[in-house]
């Protein structure tokens, strides 16, 4: 899922995954709020997950952190 | 001169609440929740599952001799909403109500529901309906109140998305005291619970897939409603004349534009109409008794909006009453800032200020008391109501108790 996950970000977010860890800043990606939205929505595509933004998602500052929400999400949302 | 001053004689609505005022103030002095599962013409696998929907309205009930062919949702729900108001003021069997009389609509889309059906039916290789452009237009509720109450002075739309019906009464509110007119029927209306609309707004992220929650912690994002609401304006000079029922005065209007991002909310433009507002009052901040907030409940919104009011209102800030009623009504986007005026009005009259519901804890970025979860008996000389738009539209109003 961690490689769908970035594969997802990297395009939507049009970002060059190389060389990115998960303390990569999404500032340094220049990853804005537009492509939060972008992102969102190729998530609900692939994984027919609704995520809205709140405030987990506004206080994530690096890549590691985001995956981190993302993954959370996905999986609560496959139990319930 | 000083400018002619301009009074509310008459309020009208349509909301999730139902038919008419008294059932949006129950609802919003009472915080009954207007989240409720939605019916749309077609499911195209909405994930987001409930809205504000207004009652279904059958304009023929109404207006026994026209086709309702004729009228999108969006106009049906402005003309209930006008009839009611017109009859508030005591003008319903008025006859023709001239060319001293505008009519002044705000709404963000317009008849959204009649131009996806339309797409709908060219995707599908069928002719489109032969109404649609009229249908369609986006001044047709404009067109069909004036009509209706033979209104043969100016007659316009102002569509700035969320702001557009506060701009309605802004602008209306100007053209009275300038002399163009004497009287405005001025309508916000929106009816975007359509499938596409739904869509649409599903894709922008900020709709809450449980609660709206107006400046609480845990937050996710707004409700969306449809619903229109109607205010006849008239100068005070008129309405004495006529010895008509005051139930408000427009006192000021304030409204600017950030210029700066689409979508990201800006604190300098949202202070700065709430100042022009004050201004143009010819009040102090600290006159103010209570806020309308624009409140959508998304994360951006409610923080930009509270640091915008600590800068009007200082380290008064926390002792306002600050409250969204939007989880009650839903945002109803070109339709909020009517229905936001009329819910104020009411507060006023009442000397009741209606809570936030919903809300859950405190967050330390909403610094205002937001009245959580109980309505609040309080005297409200001066309010003032907020409505920013995606893409930096921002406008205030400020009205005063009747009496």
């Amino acid at each position: 899922m961690t490689r769908d996950l970035i594969e997802v970000i990297a395009k939507e977010g049009m970002v060059d995954m190389a060389g990115v860890g998960p303390d990569t800043t999404l500032a340094s990606l220049n990853i804005a709020s537009v492509d939060y939205m972008m992102i969102l929505a190729a998530i609900e595509e692939k994984f027919s997950v609704y995520i809205p933004m709140d405030e987990s998602l506004a206080e994530v500052k690096d890549v590691g952190g985001l995956l981190g929400v993302l993954k959370q999400r996905i999986l609560a949302e496959k139990k319930a | 001169m000083s400018p002619r001053e301009v009074v509310v004689t008459g309020i009208g609505a349509v909301t999730v609440a139902g038919l008419g005022v008294d059932a949006l103030w129950k609802a919003a002095s009472g915080g009954v929740s207007g989240a409720n599962p939605m019916v749309l013409p077609r499911d195209l696998g909405n994930v987001i599952k409930h809205a504000a929907q207004a009652p279904d309205v059958d304009i023929a009930d109404y207006l026994p001799d026209t086709k309702p062919a004729y009228f999108d949702r969006v106009t049906a729900l402005a003309l209930v909403a006008a009839m009611e108001a017109v009859k508030d003021a005591g003008l319903a069997d008025a006859g023709p109500l001239g060319k001293r009389t505008a009519v002044v609509v705000g709404t963000g889309i317009g008849s959204l529901g009649t131009i996806e059906e339309a797409a709908y039916n060219l995707i599908q290789g069928r002719r489109p309906d032969p109404l649609s452009v009229p249908r369609a237009m986006t001044s047709a509720a404009a067109s069909h109140i004036g009509m209706a109450y033979g209104c043969t002075g100016p007659s316009f739309v102002i569509s700035s998305a969320c702001a557009s019906s506060a701009q309605a009464l802004g602008i209306a509110f100007q053209m009275l005291r300038a002399g163009m007119c004497d009287r405005a029927i001025v309508t916000g209306a929106e009816a975007i619970i359509t499938t596409g609309g739904m869509k649409g707004w599903e894709a922008m992220r900020v709709l809450s897939p449980d609660l709206c929650r107006p400046f609480s912690k845990g937050r996710n994002g707004l409700l969306l409603g449809e619903g229109s609401a109607v205010l006849v304006l008239e100068t005070a000079e008129l309405a004495r004349a006529r010895g008509a029922r005051v139930r408000a005065k427009l006192l000021g209007y304030g409204t600017t534009s950030d210029a700066k991002d689409m979508l990201r909310p800006d604190v300098d433009g949202a202070s700065e109409a709430m100042a022009l507002a004050l201004e143009d009052a010819g009040i102090a901040a600290g006159d103010i008794d209570y806020v309308n907030a624009h409140g959508t409940a998304t994360l951006l919104n409610d923080a930009t909006e509270s640091e915008a009011l600590g800068r009007i209102f200082g380290n008064r800030l926390g002792s306002v009453p600050v409250t969204s009623t939007k989880p009650i009504h839903g945002h109803t986007l070109g339709a909020a800032g009517a229905i936001e005026a009329i819910v104020t009005i009411r507060a006023m009259e009442e000397g009741r200020v209606p809570p936030t519901i919903n809300f859950l804890a405190p967050d330390p970025n909403c610094p205002v008391d937001c009245v959580p979860n109980e309505g609040r008996s309080q005297s409200i000389g001066l309010a003032m109501s907020n409505s920013f738009a995606f893409g930096g539209i921002n406008a205030a109003l400020v009205f005063g108790r009747a009496a």
